[in-house]
């Protein structure tokens, strides 16, 4: 049996150390540990890196709270409902450093750190100014075919943190719906915290999306991506993230 | 404009989804959304969508990667396994928005400016350079036909154009259709509301002009009430910078 822990929510700024790099779960206004990103917002921690698919309201509350050095991401915003004026603002004031990613350079970034490779090769983001301004990019040359590729490289994030729909007792979680990449994630991680909805006394082994090998602790938290939607349990609370947006 | 614009190009999009075809959706592009949902009805393909295989399209939620936008989904591919499915190329189609592009079709939805300074940072590209790499056919729709968004050079390559290697098959706007017959950019069908004149007026670069110039869908009543069923709430109206608030009130 694994070391994993339960924890409250309030034990979060003892875990999550200043300097580090944090992956965070979920997509836009989908799934984002809001629960957690709170806590740390409102903790000692600073200099913060960022790394996301989709980020909007995680970011925006860590951003505001001067807590980030660095979002690496494919995208900050809120879909249909607007910008974040708050990221926007931060970037074109030089007061953060945003290194773009795409989809597959987040993905196989995570991949590689999740299989213990230190690259992984890719013929898309080459032809794009992305490989011009992210150092996770390097050209290689195929060694069978001689093709000029992209070798994109492994990260492994000091935390990742994820909200799943639920937990059992031994700590294996279950994502209920199609997942960002969020096993590679927290493979890759050092150290994996998860809130969840709900935790039972057993997930079948064909419910788990993350064993409990890659799982550190678990906050059980009714409600832990409010007011972004967590699927089966409450949809994005569209008026509350359109007040947030029109501050 | 006497035609509703997102009405205008659903038709227009639905139009280039084929028999037989997998098309992703992408995000925050709702007109596209509509326009697959259209195309469901009649025609066999599959969609990937909130990376779902096969789901039905309810279209509730301003976020195109809600679980709560799909129903039925067939199977769960999730982000890995759409991509592994791209970078083998096994999708055939996507509708990308860009913020800018020019007349090579590169796109910019990353900064407007300096990279490291920029005047205007955008929201991103998410996956943009991704599908133009490996999807078969890549249509980009544009809403607000505008010397703003068709640039002579874009400040930055979010994703390639036809002077790297293949670019966008087709850009889809409120005033004309271009394609790229031998890499050039060329007018191939307009809107019959304008003339020539006016999208050379709206465009910051030239352009050839096809020899068989047709003109582009216009959805008539009935076409205009199978939109207005498959989307009741308007979400396809959130793309239209004069109507977004319009729906977002139905929010509030």
């Amino acid at each position: 049996m694994k070391n994993m822990k339960i924890i409250q929510l309030n034990q979060i700024k003892d875990i999550i150390t200043s300097n580090s790099t944090i992956a965070i779960g979920g997509f836009t206004i989908n799934r984002k540990p809001i629960s957690i990103i709170k806590e740390i917002a409102e903790s000692d921690t600073n200099n913060l890196s960022l790394y996301t698919l989709a980020g909007s309201l995680d970011i925006d509350l860590l951003v505001e709270k001067s807590k980030v050095k660095k979002v690496m991401a494919a995208y900050v915003g809120y879909e249909g409902l607007g910008i974040s004026k708050i990221v926007r603002h931060a970037v074109e004031s030089g007061g953060i450093i945003f290194e773009d990613l795409t989809e597959i350079l987040y993905y196989l970034r995570l991949r590689g750190g999740a299989a213990g490779v230190p690259f992984i090769p890719t013929s898309s983001i080459i032809k794009s100014d992305i490989f011009k301004i992210n150092p996770a990019c390097k050209k290689i040359k195929d060694p069978f075919t001689k093709e000029e590729l992209c070798a994109v490289q492994s990260i492994n994030p000091d935390f990742s943190i994820i909200h799943a729909q639920k937990a059992d007792r031994d700590g294996n979680i279950l994502i209920d719906e199609p997942d960002f990449c969020e096993k590679e994630m927290a493979q890759a991680s050092k150290i994996r915290i998860f809130s969840v909805e709900k935790i039972v006394r057993k997930l079948k082994p064909r419910e788990i999306t993350i064993p409990s090998q890659f799982v550190d602790y678990i906050i059980p938290v009714k409600k832990g991506a409010y007011p972004t939607g967590c699927y089966k349990n409450y949809s994005p609370d569209i008026k509350y993230i359109l007040n947030h947006l029109a501050k | 404009m006497t035609n509703n614009i997102s009405d205008f190009l659903i038709a227009n999009l639905e139009k280039e989804i084929e028999e037989g075809m997998t098309i992703v959706q992408g995000t925050s592009t709702f007109i596209p959304l509509i326009a697959t949902k259209l195309a469901q009805k009649g025609k066999k393909i599959n969609l990937i969508g909130g990376f779902m295989m096969n789901p039905d399209i309810n279209p509730i939620i301003p976020s195109t990667f809600s679980s709560y936008n799909y129903s039925n989904g067939k199977s769960y591919l999730g982000l890995s396994g759409f991509l592994d499915m791209l970078q083998n190329k096994k999708v055939d189609l996507e509708f990308l928005r860009p913020a800018q592009v020019d007349e090579f079709g590169n796109i910019n939805n990353t900064v407007i400016g300096e990279y490291k300074k920029p005047t205007v940072r955008l929201p991103g590209g998410m996956g943009v350079d991704d599908v133009m790499t490996f999807i078969k056919k890549i249509i980009l729709y544009i809403p607000n036909h505008s010397r703003k968004v068709f640039v002579k050079k874009v400040d930055f390559v979010t994703a390639h154009g036809w002077d790297k290697g293949k670019g966008p098959d087709k850009i889809i706007t409120n005033m004309c259709v271009f394609e790229f017959p031998n890499k050039k950019v060329t007018l191939t069908a307009i809107n019959p509301e304008y003339t020539i004149e006016d999208v050379k007026r709206e465009t910051g670069f030239k352009f050839r002009i096809s020899a068989d110039m047709k003109n582009m869908i216009v959805p008539d009543e009935e076409m205009k009430k199978r939109i207005q069923e498959s989307d009741p709430l308007n979400i396809r109206d959130l793309e239209i910078k004069e109507k977004r608030e319009e729906v977002l009130k139905k929010f509030r």
